[in-house]
């Protein structure tokens, strides 16, 4: 009697968080367009719906209708299997993230740690769709994709570092009762900063969205997709930005801090996590986006040292306040 | 850094100003008073029936860059036969209305004329007089 209803509780589970997943992939869609619209004097999408809210919607339905059209001589494996993995890092991580005091689906003590992890493997599924194109455009839009994917995962993980010290747990849940007194974005100000730049540019969004721009190598290796494949990308890529953003609060923001009650605390972490994507979706609408050369630039020389000072000077005051409390 | 942060509050400063999209079915924008869309033929009032001021001469036709208009008359008459003009390849240069010597031609305010067929843009000169609201009718001598 009792395994089937562990079974159904696990399915159940799955099932609301891809659930999540897709309408948050759909809602941050539509706020992007209608955020970025405002911003440049004119408005996002109106007809469908009050205020244009089913056009995400009617937009997802065209694409699975769309002509499933397949090149004549791309790699089969990694062309058909890319947007099929590309959307495996989000979900997975969706598993990790606590929502609120103990809505978390898999608590593990090291979560921060897996969550790294597992986010490194989306930059497998960019090169995938690069190589398997069969175009030249794809490849150098994948191959330049991969080598920013790959400059900026360290100075991303590294900015986490002063967190963990300072909170001494890199279970996700821990971090968060860890910030009751002050949330770490005041103590921990340049790996805020860090970590939001390292994040833009893991997700290639503006500014350091070369791979995938539209105006410059018309789509990159999203060019030879149509039809529910690009939409698999497209939707991949805000379900990141959720996941970015929602890390983000977790580590710097206080996640669900004030509110142990579990509704309260859900709706907390989500207004937090959508200010920062409202952050994001700011800087997409001001800034014009980096040469290939000068973000990797960037990433290296700028970013990487201010991570490892970050790191250096939170152990060391962590370590001389400790001294002095012990004495 | 002072410059990125600049253009954040530009850009958070546009997002809380109105926009200024004109929806376009429902409102329109003003158009200027000088035309800027279709050609029309002039009438004029000679008599009893009004009359076109053109004498199909062909200036306009031989004038066009796109060569879109079509002109022909009887044998010793003023008024045209057939004057058409093909809308799919007028550019609107305006060259046909400062070119006639008899200042025959002008330019309305439509612009919004769509169709589902390519026949519809080859308008004669019925349409072409009659298109618009307001028809000029002047006294000769």
């Amino acid at each position: 009697m009792i395994w089937w209803q562990v079974l159904l509780w696990a399915l159940l589970k799955l099932v609301i968080a891809v659930g999540f997943i897709f309408i948050t992939a759909l809602v941050l869609i539509y706020m992007l367009r209608k955020v970025m619209g405002h911003m440049q004097y004119r408005m996002g999408p109106r007809h469908h719906g009050p205020h244009g809210v089913f056009q995400t919607i009617f937009d997802a339905v065209k694409l699975l209708g769309k002509e499933n059209i397949i090149p004549r001589d791309v790699d089969k494996w990694p062309y058909l299997w890319a947007p099929v993995i590309v959307f495996v890092p989000s979900l997975t991580i969706f598993a990790f993230l606590p929502f609120a005091e103990n809505i978390v689906a898999t608590n593990i003590e090291i979560s921060l740690f897996f969550v790294f992890a597992i986010l490194g493997i989306s930059s497998i599924s960019l090169i995938m769709a690069g190589w398997g194109s069969n175009n030249k455009y794809a490849l150098l839009g994948g191959l330049r994709s991969a080598a920013q994917m790959m400059s900026y995962e360290i100075p991303l993980i590294l900015s986490t570092v002063g967190v963990v010290i300072m909170a001494g747990s890199m279970n996700l849940t821990e971090i968060v009762r860890a910030q009751q007194n002050i949330y770490y974005i005041v103590p921990q100000a340049l790996g805020f900063f860090i970590f939001m730049t390292s994040a833009l540019a893991e997700l290639n969004h503006t500014p350091f969205d070369i791979p995938e721009a539209e105006s410059e190598i018309v789509a990159g290796f999203n060019i030879e997709y149509s039809g529910f494949r690009f939409a698999s990308f497209f939707l991949a890529e805000f379900v990141n930005l959720f996941i970015v953003c929602a890390l983000a609060t977790l580590l710097f923001l206080g996640g669900w801090h004030p509110f142990t009650n579990p509704v309260y605390g859900v709706l907390f972490f989500l207004f937090k996590t959508y200010i920062l994507i409202f952050i994001t979706m700011w800087i997409r609408s001001t800034f014009p986006r980096f040469r290939i050369d000068q973000f990797m630039n960037f990433g290296w020389k700028v970013l990487l040292p201010l991570s490892l000072a970050n790191i250096f000077v939170t152990g060391a005051v962590v370590l001389i306040v400790d001294n002095i409390r012990g004495l | 850094m002072i410059g990125l942060l600049k253009g954040l509050k530009t850009t958070l400063k546009a997002f809380f100003t109105k926009p200024v999209t004109v929806i376009y079915p429902y409102r329109k924008m003003e158009v200027a008073p000088r035309g800027q869309g279709l050609i029309r033929l002039r009438m004029k009032q000679v008599g009893a029936d009004p009359e076109y001021k053109c004498v199909a001469c062909g200036i306009c036709a031989k004038n066009c860059p796109q060569q879109c208009i079509t002109v022909k008359k009887k044998q010793d008459e003023k008024q045209p036969e057939v004057y058409q003009v093909d809308y799919s390849m007028c550019i609107f240069c305006r060259i046909c209305i400062d070119s006639c010597p008899f200042d025959a031609l002008e330019q309305t305010q439509e612009y919004e004329w769509v169709s589902e067929t390519r026949e519809y843009f080859t308008r004669d000169k019925e349409d072409l007089a009659m298109s618009g609201a307001i028809e000029e009718v002047e006294e000769k001598e």
